[in-house]
């Protein structure tokens, strides 16, 4: 019997890192940018996501995601609302996504080309601690974080915000209910990754969106270094992309962001609208550009929304909009929103186009008197808050001279049953 | 969490190398890990039993090494060893770090083995 001792000096995740290196030099062959995004259950990876794809796409970006879960494909069919590619990997049991599991959906995805891609994100499984171990070949790992979790995560999970190229702080929305300490979050996930971007956001509001935006336009587009140390990121416009390109191109400067998006073509003054469906396309067209000129273009689910009808034409799957509507979002506050677009609509066209301003007012009335809820939506818009606000303090005022006058004639008419209360004295 | 993932791939990977070795028996694994590679030391050991059960490692014992975070820290011009996992700071000039040298490994260093001659 002989003892003996053999050097291995092998690395145990060997093969997943070779899996993930050779996936790597694929992503970086086709040119696209491929993001792994981490964080615990319920910090809004998906709502983040969703944002977006929906944000890049309205921005010409060819995308796709990959979603890792457990079990369900709740989240992929959260995500495809958005309009982009997206394949569910459920795994299981297992509590994070490795390179196997990436190369194999990547194979048998139909319609999914990498060098058709300029960004592909894997959301992983919910967890802050085993992914970070696992390589899927991705160029920038991105950690989210939520107000609501505490700003002590990073110290708490240090080998998974170590080891990111961006942390993405979740639900700003939240963050006065939550009394978030921002600058204490702030200066945790410094002290645990020196240099790192943060980018606080709410998939809700909109807020921090375009940083990130700009972030990923930046890193995609192939410009420069990577933002370490104290480097700050120079904004820069998103780039655009159209779906014909035949290749992906490099950042194309836009001097202004109102020429992203193309005006809306004019419907046939005059001639009218042909149908009810036509009419409400070019109105819902309107208002969808109009939300993406804002910088918070709609929501898939948003801007179907806006074809429901009681009566009268309206898209075919409007009853599942209307349950995904009803699952996700506010009503009161999409209201207002799509208010707030519709009057910045009237405004834009009556302040430059005649025709515009003609094909808006025909296309409501082609709408005619069928129960359509954006006539509603419409109607609601009416007037500006402070025209409605005014008139309601003139109708206020007429009320109390109407309410005098009639008083001052029953008096005059009446005058015997006027008595007058005079204190006994005696 | 994914320890007995991990505890799996070193069956694997050990039981290759033993094909250099025939009707050798495996007495120890020795593993290099490093203090940020999420792995824990315990989980580890006691996925290891069961893992190597009805295999060439069953009965052999695991032996892991953790390694320090090691960071390059450009003021001092040296590499400095940090003291816990709260900060990422030089422990003799206090300024922030980011240069990582050591800290993520998650090796099989070496196997010791026994052969009959």
């Amino acid at each position: 019997m002989t003892t003996r001792i053999v050097e291995l000096r092998r690395g145990i995740l060997k093969k997943n890192d070779e899996l993930a290196a050779g996936l790597r030099e694929r992503f970086t062959a086709a040119g696209v940018l491929v993001l792994n995004l981490v964080s615990s259950p319920g910090t809004g990876k998906t709502a983040f996501l969703q944002r977006t794809l929906i944000e890049l796409r309205a921005r010409g970006a060819r995308v796709a995601a990959l979603v890792g879960d457990l079990e369900t494909d709740n989240d992929a069919q959260r995500l495809a609302a958005s309009g982009a590619p997206v394949r569910q990997i459920n795994t299981h049991g297992i509590c994070h996504l490795d390179a196997e599991m990436i190369d194999k959906h990547l194979a048998d995805w139909e319609g999914v080309e990498l060098g058709r891609l300029d960004f592909l994100f894997i959301e992983n499984v919910g967890n802050l601690v085993c992914p970070s171990s696992y390589d899927l070949g991705e160029r920038v790992r991105v950690a989210l974080l939520s107000v609501t979790e505490g700003e002590d995560k990073p110290l708490k999970y240090p080998t998974m915000f170590n080891s990111a190229d961006a942390a993405v702080i979740t639900k700003m929305d939240l963050a006065e209910p939550c009394s978030f300490d921002r600058e204490l979050a702030l200066k945790n996930i410094r002290e645990i990754r020196p240099g790192i971007q943060i980018f606080e956001t709410s998939a809700k509001t909109g807020e921090g969106m375009k940083a990130w935006l700009n972030y990923l336009a930046l890193e995609g587009g192939g410009r420069g270094a990577r933002l370490d140390g104290e480097t700050v990121a120079v904004p820069q416009p998103i780039p655009i992309r159209r779906e014909t390109a035949p290749s992906p191109q490099p950042v194309e400067a836009t001097p202004e962001p109102e020429e992203v998006f193309a005006e809306p073509e004019l419907a046939p003054s005059g001639e009218g609208f042909t149908s009810v469906r036509e009419a409400k396309e070019y109105l819902v067209g309107l208002i969808d550009d109009e939300a993406r000129r804002s910088g918070h273009p709609l929501m898939e689910v948003e801007r179907k929304m806006l074809y429901d009808s009681a009566k009268g034409w309206t898209l075919r799957e409007i009853d599942q909009v209307r349950e995904t509507f009803n699952l996700y979002h506010d009503p009161v506050e999409y209201e207002e929103k799509i208010s707030g677009l519709i009057r910045s609509v009237r405004q834009r066209a009556r302040a430059g186009k005649d025709r515009q301003f003609e094909a808006w007012t025909e296309a409501v009335h082609a709408l005619g008197r069928e129960k359509h809820y954006l006539l509603d939506l419409i109607a609601a818009a009416g007037e500006t808050p402070r025209l409605r606000g005014r008139r309601l303090k003139l109708w206020l005022v007429l009320l109390v001279c109407a309410v005098l006058a009639g008083v001052a004639i029953w008096m005059g008419l009446h005058p015997d049953e006027i008595k007058v209360y005079v204190p006994n004295t005696h | 969490m994914h320890e007995l993932s991990i505890v799996s791939s070193i069956v694997e990977s050990v039981t290759e190398s033993l094909a250099a070795y025939p009707g050798a028996q495996v007495k120890e694994v020795r593993l290099r890990v490093g203090a940020l590679a999420s792995v824990i030391e315990d989980s580890l050991l006691f996925c290891y039993e069961i893992a190597t059960e009805d295999t060439p490692l069953a009965g052999s014992k695991l032996v892991v090494k953790i390694l320090p975070v090691v960071m390059h820290c450009e003021p001092c011009r040296a590499d400095v060893e940090l003291p816990g996992l709260q900060s990422f700071r030089c422990p003799q000039c206090g300024e922030l770090v980011a240069d990582m040298r050591q800290g993520r490994e998650l090796e099989i260093d070496s196997i010791e083995i026994e052969e009959n001659p």
